[in-house]
């Protein structure tokens, strides 16, 4: 039932944050699975890719992947300032990653095919 | 000219116009409603400071109003990205934030007569305001009013249910995205029991003059005593 009238394109931003969940996460993933990155650099990384989050959005889902053990953080000295915190990809991460890659694969083979 | 005062943001300290440092402190604030993982809000604290510095403002320099707008869009409302939206992991509605549902010693400031300890301390025996009430004028008694030296004692002691997460724990209950967006929608913003509100108001009411009243005789009680016992002591002498 429709609440209030969408118009196409706040009905398609709905659609598209339904294909986002999970998505980012998987994203991040990617981003620490090489050196450990600096978390503001996570998100230049993710804003050059032009994945369009607020930043904010960043925080809670490392602090989710962390506890759930898929990153890790180490703190490294910084040139200017105080140490930072940096994140790198688990063993547990990375089995993570290659299974969603492989459902990625998936999903991009439907779209071909369709 | 505005009024400029000061604000500390991740330990950096700078100049701020008065209103845009309420604003800052007003969205800092949302943010530890929905968490009280203090590390989320110093990571965001410290990339607002990151944020400042490329729009070139450093250490005491000044921020304005219009800075604080635009960190806010770059950053995003905390009801956005704190609740599921875009990042959902896991089950969906029970996204733990804190992981323990273990019930917590709160001072009550939404159910407070005096400075919620009382509240606090019932919500933690799952008992209504009313029996830590009746029980500490009692004691109040029974005690010669030391009872109120404890009171102010815990009053320090015991921190308040601030955020929407200790409310959550102080009844007890876990600290989830799905419970925290029940807590603010509920428009009084505090988890009532059942039962009658006024006669439980009127109730608490009376309790609450008894006990001022009483503590107020206690103490003043204690003092003549003591000052009894001074001035006895000193013809003693």
């Amino acid at each position: 039932m429709m609440q209030q009238e969408l118009t196409s394109e706040e009905y398609a931003e709905q659609v598209a944050v339904q294909l986002r969940k999970g998505f980012l996460a998987y994203c991040v993933l990617r981003v620490c699975s090489g050196l450990p990155v600096y978390t503001s650099d996570i998100i230049k990384r993710l804003s050059e890719a032009e994945l369009v989050v607020v930043e904010g959005t960043i925080y809670p889902l490392l602090s989710r992947l962390q506890k759930d053990g898929l990153l890790a953080h180490e703190w490294q000295e910084s040139e200017q300032g105080p140490p930072r915190k940096y994140y790198r990809i688990t063993d547990f991460g990375i089995q993570v990653m290659s299974h969603v890659t492989k459902k990625i694969d998936t999903l991009n083979a439907t779209l071909k095919k369709l | 000219m505005k009024e400029i005062t000061r604000i500390h943001i991740a330990k950096v300290a700078y100049d701020v116009e008065l209103a845009a440092k309420k604003d800052l402190e007003a969205y800092l604030k949302t943010l530890e409603e929905y968490s009280n993982d203090t590390e989320i809000i110093e990571d965001i604290e410290i990339r607002i400071t990151e944020i400042l510095a490329e729009r070139s403002i450093k250490k005491d320099d000044v921020i304005t109003e219009v800075d604080v707008v635009a960190l806010k869009r770059q950053l995003g409302e905390p009801r956005e990205f704190m609740t599921d939206g875009d990042i959902v992991v896991g089950s969906e509605d029970e996204t733990m934030i804190t992981s323990n549902s273990v019930r917590k010693l709160y001072r009550n400031t939404d159910n407070a007569l005096v400075g919620g300890v009382l509240s606090g301390m019932a919500s933690f025996f799952k008992i209504d305001a009313v029996w830590t009430r009746l029980a500490f004028i009692v004691l109040l008694f029974a005690s010669f009013g030391v009872a109120i030296l404890v009171y102010i004692v815990l009053w320090i002691a015991v921190p308040p249910a601030r955020t929407a997460a200790d409310k959550l724990q102080m009844v007890g209950r876990a600290v989830t995205v799905g419970s925290i967006r029940e807590l603010n929608e509920n428009e009084a913003g505090r988890l009532t029991p059942r039962g009658d509100v006024a006669t439980r108001r009127a109730l608490a009411i009376v309790a609450g003059i008894i006990c001022i009243i009483g503590a107020t005789g206690a103490a003043m009680a204690t003092a003549v005593m003591l000052i009894a016992v001074i001035f006895g002591s000193q013809h003693t002498i």
